[in-house]
């Protein structure tokens, strides 16, 4: 059984008029396996954000069902027990902390759960040290970095211990630094924790670190592939507004240039640095040798 | 200006009031503040001024901190002095300078005014929110005002909803300061004016304010939901409230240290009836 299921999901916030036209999300369907790292890709207003809502039980479809573990997200009862199994990290850090020090904050989940105090104690000193935060436990979080917050709130959810987490536009607000802090975090999550990870992101190279990129426009999913197979598509990214990381748009323009056609045939979908400078090394070996092909 | 709002902050620290039980906490500050409503003379005053001395010598604050929080109070002491000094009728006429007639009273009357202001805010800071994180004191509510679960009262909510708004003061102060320099960018004068004029000039930062506090409580609402929280059902504490032996002894003592002030104030003094 995977993970999370959509089954034919739509949803419309305009409760009073429910048509295809004004659907955030349309006949979604589309399963997230165990395990896994999912990146959703889509330019704002793709319903990328609302998709994730419904992934556990935040938005209940208008039509259609979401499945967590078999669990319909429309029944009330199965609430709790899905939002133990998938947490939600949101954009603005601040706005998902509830306590003026760090390690009571990550306390709350489970402390909402009914936990007993000492295994509290144990998860939280547990979801600090994943996150790497032990060093500012009793700090108040309005004197930590964007990052630093933003690790804070993940350490909460960690504290629930949930099998999966989703990560709404969670890097969105933050500098660079914080960003790379964040997909660190999230990428040894998913590696060492084995925890499933969905990603909901407008960031392509964050996109290109996932197992598996699902594209969304329009409230539909209109690729859903390897990074590789998807960024290989360029043109067909640039006509839905998105970008392909930069230097898979440096070879997709240098294959481009007529003043070299014919000169290389570069695969489309490079993501690596290393990879696409070994392709451009091999293009000035080419022409040195006044070869015509590689 | 709005870095003075030391309001709802917590300093972290390990002195005797930070590691006292919170209820006892709650106890004490009521009783303090009772305390220095009663206090009626000199002695008294001058007791409640060593007392408070004392309080902040042990809960090992920063002085500094202290005093920027007496700031945004300071209109009000310097208005009560100045209402006392000049309104205030008595026998000791010190100045008589036309309509104006100062009494030694008055004098009296506002000093004490001023201390009684400056010990409730200082007091209360040292006793309850500089030294006692939010979630303890949400704990130690909840727990006080446990009985009146008993007719309905929602006990636990209004509790989460003191700790959450004290969770947000600094974050709200944050913004509110980016909203003035954005609108000061806009060419928006915030300095000068009569009192009237200023009031007015500050709607432009109340309503992206409002709208922006609006917005985060939403957020927070589904945050929290996503975090399974379902009210005060079920719920456990990572850090239990457990009342201690010297947590009793410690309130019993103060009981006799606060309670020291209806003596002083019997005894007979000039000046002394307020």
């Amino acid at each position: 059984m995977p993970m999370i299921q959509c089954e034919n999901v739509s949803f419309c916030y305009d409760t009073e008029n429910i048509d295809e036209k004004n659907a955030a999300v349309k006949n979604i369907n589309f399963s997230v396996e165990r395990g896994s790292f999912v990146a959703i890709l889509g330019r704002n207003g793709s319903g990328k954000s609302t998709l994730a809502k419904l992934l556990n039980g935040i938005l209940v479809p208008n039509s259609g069902r979401v499945l967590v573990e078999g669990m319909d997200t429309a029944e009330d009862e199965n609430l709790i027990p899905i939002r133990k199994k998938v947490g939600m990290v949101f954009q603005n850090p601040d706005n998902q902390l509830v306590s003026n020090i760090v390690e009571e904050d990550i306390a709350f989940g489970p402390e909402n759960l009914g936990i007993d105090p000492a295994e509290i104690r144990k998860r939280v000193d547990r979801a600090l040290e994943i996150v790497n935060m032990t060093a500012f436990k009793k700090h108040a979080p309005h004197k930590l970095s964007g990052g630093q917050k933003q690790r804070v709130a993940i350490a909460g959810i960690l504290a629930m211990k949930p099998e999966c987490i989703l990560f709404d536009e969670s890097t969105s607000m933050l500098d660079p630094q914080g960003r790379a802090e964040i997909m660190q975090t999230i990428r040894k999550l998913n590696r060492e924790e084995n925890i499933t990870v969905v990603i909901i992101t407008h960031f392509m190279n964050e996109a290109a670190m996932a197992d598996r990129v699902v594209v969304m426009d329009q409230g539909s999913i209109v690729r859903d592939g390897t990074p590789r197979e998807i960024f290989s598509q360029v043109s067909f990214l640039h006509s839905i507004g998105l970008d392909v990381p930069q230097v898979t748009e440096l070879l997709h323009l240098l294959s481009e240039d007529p003043a070299l056609s014919g000169a290389v045939s570069f695969p489309e979908g490079v993501m690596d640095e290393e990879e696409a400078a070994e392709w451009i090394v091999k293009l000035f070996k080419a022409r040195k040798n006044g070869c015509t092909a590689i | 200006m709005l870095k003075d709002v030391t309001l709802g902050q917590y300093f972290p620290g390990n002195s005797f009031f930070h590691r006292l039980d919170p209820r006892i906490k709650i106890i004490l500050m009521l009783l303090f503040v009772v305390v220095t409503f009663f206090a009626a003379n000199l002695v008294s005053f001058a007791y409640l001024v060593v007392l408070l001395g004392v309080m902040i010598a042990v809960s090992r604050l920063r002085l500094g901190v202290l005093l920027r929080g007496l700031k945004p109070i300071m209109v009000i002491a310097i208005f009560t002095a100045f209402i006392n000094i000049f309104w205030t009728k008595g026998e000791a006429l010190l100045v008589q300078f036309g309509f104006i007639h100062i009494y030694a009273e008055g004098l009296w009357r506002a000093l004490f005014m001023v201390v009684r202001i400056v010990s409730l805010v200082l007091g209360t800071s040292v006793l309850l929110s500089y030294t006692t994180t939010p979630m303890e004191l949400t704990d130690a509510l909840e727990s006080l005002l446990s009985p009146l679960k008993k007719i309905r009262v929602p006990v636990h909510e209004f509790a989460m909803m003191m700790s959450l708004a004290l969770r947000f003061v600094p974050t709200l102060v944050e913004e509110t300061e980016k909203i003035i320099n954005a609108q000061k960018a806009r060419g928006a004068d915030f300095e000068s004016g009569n009192v009237l004029q200023r009031a007015k000039a500050l709607i432009p930062v109340l309503i992206p304010l409002f709208v922006s506090a609006f917005r985060r409580a939403t957020e927070l609402a589904t945050a929290m939901e996503c975090r399974c929280y379902t009210g005060g059902g079920g719920r456990t504490r990572m850090n239990q409230l457990k009342l201690h032996a010297k947590d009793v002894a410690g309130l019993l003592v103060s009981l006799f240290i606060l309670t020291a002030v209806f003596a002083f104030n019997q005894i007979p003094l000039p000046f002394g009836v307020l």
